[in-house]
């Protein structure tokens, strides 16, 4: 029989070998973040899906605090919400126990109210997303204890999302029991409730998690804790009895906020909120004016109350709701006076048009979050008006409609756009008729939002629609050229251009049109390979927003990193890596650090300093823009590839071939993307792989990929295409290599005249296969 | 914690939670794979010792607070100085463990690396104090090595035995699966239990390192 011995090493043999040294289970570790009394947190990588993970490891730990654990994990299975961190799973490995989640980037709370929040609606608004996730918890029996700012990160997105449900209290229990031992306490149960430090194992109770979050929001508030500066022992006794505030903060605490705050971390359990939606409503009151709960309503309080709410908002959401208000009452009474409607609606329209255009986002500077927020504030207070009865009615509702969906036009929002502009196109056309300009307007604006979205063949059907010949010669109306000249583009095909010159030609005494018309038919020619004739548009569209804007503008900027792609394209790295080092300062404060547009400008700087300056800081910058890009968009699969195409280029460069197929081969038949962007993809990556099979001498493996990418290539972009040409180099190195009989001499000389034709002199593309000519 | 050397020629019993027990004081064999690395043709020794070593040089690192990016740069620079022979502190079996000479040589260029960037290195002030962790990430991988040697030298059952084991697969739920007997599956399992122990103390005493 075997004895106990065994099975016990066994047991302890499985445990080391859950992963191995530098993984924990599938999860592989990267590195340290951050390290702490209980334990040290790990950045890694599921290796089944590359998604980022945090992995806290907890060094002291036994087999209760196990089980805990275990029953937290079957706890946070009942959470599902934006705010709340998920768990994915929790591994005891020989030393440690391992707590999984999902990687969350973000700063913490302290962090984001001193350097990111402006005011104070802002920090509570935050703070009322904390509260819609603590009372999701409790909603499902689940929680906290343990509610401290170290416990919840803000997002770049400014979203909160709140750490360690059903786990947290685990660890704090433990001081909790120790409160006699005062070396042992830390900073972290100055957010506990006085019951949990008075009990050795308190009963759980949400209104503990209440008084958390009464002292969370009077951080967040102050940016201090009522207790700073205070030995640890006198910072219990406080808290014990029931003295959280000293006289002075107390004097500040009069107004409803105060006494939201007060009332939330009272030592009396029965004297605080009862939930936290309560607490939620009490500070939504205040925020609105409208009397709170924690305050006594004496007669005084209520009229400063009303005062307070009657005062007219400056905010623009406010302002709209009134003027959708103030758009059906002016219509309806004009019309019960039989006076001129037009007037009144006109008057209304305008007034409303004004506000949206305060709160559309300037040119190319992209969409505000503020701003989208108020115009889907209005879309949602739109659906209350659809019920027009009469025409005038029914045109005035068809107008609003109509101006959001211009507004969201300039946010570049087609999936919110479209139902507007599709509900004020069909009463438009029902109304007024096809040829009306507000039909055609509008329809115009609802064409842009289906190109916007890429719903092509949407966008031609209402084009179809508003104009009897789609031909060149017979339009005549410059809005209907440009976005036939879009569509076309979007299709690929030839003829964009004669709809955009056509369009160039009306549009002479326009600069701004002029310049955006160039931009839009550069961007095409840079896609259809005409690599000169983009450079042309792009310097043309940069001289007009320079002069007309200046060298800061958004749209200026954007011209010029138009010019810096049809400049590397065209094999002009010199004057490519010159321009972006004037312009990544200005990219960089006009943009922001993530910005992708900042992103493709240093993406420009490391092709040109890869093809003509020091690889190796290529490849460095290149790699941090790898790391930037996992870490702040990890769910952007394209933005992320085209990073590793970056870090590739760069390796190719410095002879590290194999870490170019290591970097993408895993990736090329499973990323998730639309398909225009998934073929992309799945061609670059054949190219670059193919690339380093050729540099590494494995000429079947090149030929076996790329084989099947020239040809479907080939036919879909035609023989000229600069990426078709580089597929032929490409299988031509990997024949050669197969067979040194092949006379290659006469293909690679043909190529090089190719390229030579659709790129320029100096295209990287013709130097290899000039070198390759050489190497015969 | 457990007991473990501090001193080379002192003789103290190193007991883990395993139940693997190393008697640390034990003869060590000569350092063939070192010389082998040291040819430069001979990529397989080089690959073998790499494979070995380095997981253990580079989770050190993280564990230490090594930023991300001078990671690849320290393992690099402790195999390259480890194996140059004009390397002053060169490796003599004589002097001690090939753990502990392994140990120094990375705490060395941490601490140097530390000098160079004041401030960047998170963790590295208490480098000095981080033997007990460089035995732990040891013994893990000691742990590892030694399950996978046994492996590659186990018949087909005896594998099956294995990696059920590994599973958590009971030994009688073993036998109902592979249909081997009881008899059988027992044997095999403390069959392997001797196998991994002595497979770990060769790891430990350097008998299987260097």
């Amino acid at each position: 029989m075997e004895n106990e011995s065994t099975n016990e090493f066994f047991d302890h043999l499985r445990k080391y070998a859950v992963g191995s040294i530098n993984q924990v289970g599938p999860y592989k570790v990267i590195r340290q973040v951050a390290k702490g009394g209980q334990g040290v947190v790990y950045h890694g990588i599921d290796s089944r899906d590359d998604s980022p993970v945090a992995l806290k490891r907890c060094d002291q730990y036994d087999g209760k605090s196990v089980s805990k654990l275990v029953r937290g994990t079957e706890l946070m299975s009942l959470l599902d919400h934006p705010y709340i961190l998920s768990l994915k799973e929790i591994l005891e490995t020989e030393e440690a126990l391992w707590i999984i989640t999902p990687w969350v980037e973000g700063v913490s709370i302290n962090k984001w109210v001193t350097e990111f929040s402006t005011n104070d609606d802002e920090t509570i608004t935050l703070f009322l997303q904390i509260c819609d996730a603590v009372s999701h918890a409790h909603a499902r029996g689940v929680i906290h204890r343990d509610l401290r700012p170290a416990n919840i990160l803000v997002t770049p997105s400014s979203k909160p999302c709140v750490l360690d449900f059903g786990i947290a209290k685990q660890s704090v229990l433990a001081h909790s029991t120790h409160v006699a031992t005062q070396s042992e306490l830390s900073g972290d149960i100055l957010f506990l409730a006085p019951e949990m430090l008075r009990q050795s194992a308190p009963a759980s109770d949400i209104r503990q998690d209440i008084y958390s979050l009464g002292v969370l929001l009077y951080t967040m508030l102050t940016e201090s804790h009522p207790l700073d500066d205070l030995p640890m022992g006198e910072c219990v006794e406080r808290v014990l009895s029931g003295q959280l505030f000293d006289a002075n903060i107390e004097k500040q605490l009069e107004g409803s906020i105060g006494s939201i705050i007060r009332k939330a971390t009272s030592s009396d359990l029965n004297a605080r909120y009862r939930t936290v939606q309560e607490f939620a409503d009490d500070l939504i009151a205040d925020m609105n004016g409208y009397p709170v709960t924690a305050k006594v309503h004496t007669q005084r309080y209520l009229i400063g109350r009303f005062a307070r709410r009657n005062r007219m908002p400056l905010v623009a959401g406010a302002l709209i709701v009134i003027i959708l208000f103030a758009s059906t009452v002016a219509v309806t009474s004009v019309i019960a006076r039989g006076n001129n409607v037009r007037d009144a609606n006109t008057q209304t329209m305008g007034m409303l048009q004004k506000i949206l255009r305060s709160l559309a986002p300037t040119e190319g500077l992209g969409p505000t979050a503020d701003g989208l927020s108020v115009l889907k504030f209005a879309s949602e207070q739109l659906g209350e008006y659809s019920d027009g009865k009469s025409r005038e009615e029914n045109i005035a509702y068809a107008d609003v409609h109509a101006a959001l969906a211009s507004s969201y036009l300039s946010y570049r929002r087609g999936d919110l756009g479209i139902p507007h502009g599709s509900k004020a196109l069909d009463i438009y056309l029902e109304l007024l008729g096809r040829d009306h300009p507000k039909t055609q307007e509008t329809g115009s604006v609802l064409v842009n939002l289906y190109i916007e979205s890429n719903k092509v063949d949407s966008a031609e059907k209402y084009m179809d629609m508003l104009i009897d010949d789609l031909d060149v010669s017979q339009i005549e109306n410059p809005t209907y050229l440009f976005l036939m000249g879009m569509m076309r583009a979007k299709r690929q095909s030839e003829d964009a251009l004669l709809y955009y010159e056509k369009y160039i030609d009306m549009m002479s005494d326009a600069p701004l049109k002029l310049a955006n018309a160039y931009e839009t038919r550069g961007k095409y020619l840079n896609q259809a390979g005409r690599l000169n004739d983009a450079l042309n548009d792009a310097e043309q569209a940069y001289q007009i927003y320079n002069e007309t804007l200046g060298p800061d503008d958004a749209r200026t900027l954007s011209a010029q990193l138009l010019m810096a792609k049809s400049l590397q394209l065209v094999g002009r790295y010199q004057e490519e890596r010159q321009l972006i080092v004037n312009i990544m300062p200005a990219v960089e404060r006009a943009f922001g650090m993530n910005d992708p547009r900042t992103f493709r400008g240093w993406a420009h700087f490391v092709i040109a300093e890869t093809e003509i300056g020091d690889s190796e800081i290529a490849f460095e910058r290149a790699q941090r823009l790898l790391d930037q890009s996992i870490s702040v968009y990890p769910e952007d699969h394209w933005h992320i590839t085209q990073c590793k195409f970056l870090v590739s280029h760069t390796l190719l460069n410095l002879g590290r071939s194999q870490e170019v197929i290591d970097l993408l081969q895993p990736r090329m038949h499973t990323i998730e993307l639309h398909n225009g962007q998934r073929l992309t993809v799945k061609y670059q990556s054949r190219l670059w792989i193919t690339r380093a099979w050729n540099n590494l001498g494995e000429f079947e493996e090149a030929k076996r990929v790329i084989k099947p990418a020239y040809e479907e290539l080939a036919v879909g972009l035609g023989s000229e295409h600069l990426q078709v040409l580089e597929c032929s180099f490409q299988l031509l190195r990997a024949n050669h290599g197969l067979n040194n009989e092949l006379l290659v001499h006469e293909e690679a000389e043909q190529l090089l005249e190719q390229v030579a034709r659709v790129s320029g002199p100096h295209y990287s593309l013709r130097r290899r296969i000039q070198q390759f000519v050489d190497s015969l | 914690m457990n007991e473990h050397r501090h001193n080379e020629g002192q003789v103290v019993p190193f007991q883990m939670k395993t139940g693997l027990s190393v008697q640390t004081g034990g003869m060590r064999t000569d350092p063939s794979l070192m010389r082998a690395v040291r040819d430069v043709n001979n990529s397989e020794a080089w690959n073998t010792f790499l494979n070995r070593y380095s997981p253990i040089v580079r989770a050190f690192c993280i564990n230490r607070g090594v930023p991300i990016g001078d990671i690849d740069d320290v393992v690099q620079e402790v195999f390259l100085r480890i194996t140059q022979y004009s390397f002053a502190d060169r490796y003599d079996p004589s002097v001690g463990t090939f753990r502990s000479y392994l140990f120094r040589v990375t705490r060395s260029i941490i601490t140097g690396l530390k000098s160079s960037t004041v401030g960047e290195v998170a963790d590295c002030q208490s480098i000095e104090n981080s033997e007990a962790e460089w035995e732990r990430l040891w013994k893990i991988q000691a742990v590892q090595l030694s399950i996978a040697q046994v492996e590659r030298t186990l018949s087909e059952s005896s594998k099956d035995v294995l990696s059920l084991t590994m599973r958590g697969v009971s030994p009688t739920a073993i036998v109902q699966i592979t249909g081997m007997s009881k008899a059988a599956v027992y044997k095999k399992r403390e069959r392997l239990k001797v196998r991994i122990q002595r497979a770990f103390q060769d790891f430990m005493l350097d008998r299987n390192e260097v």
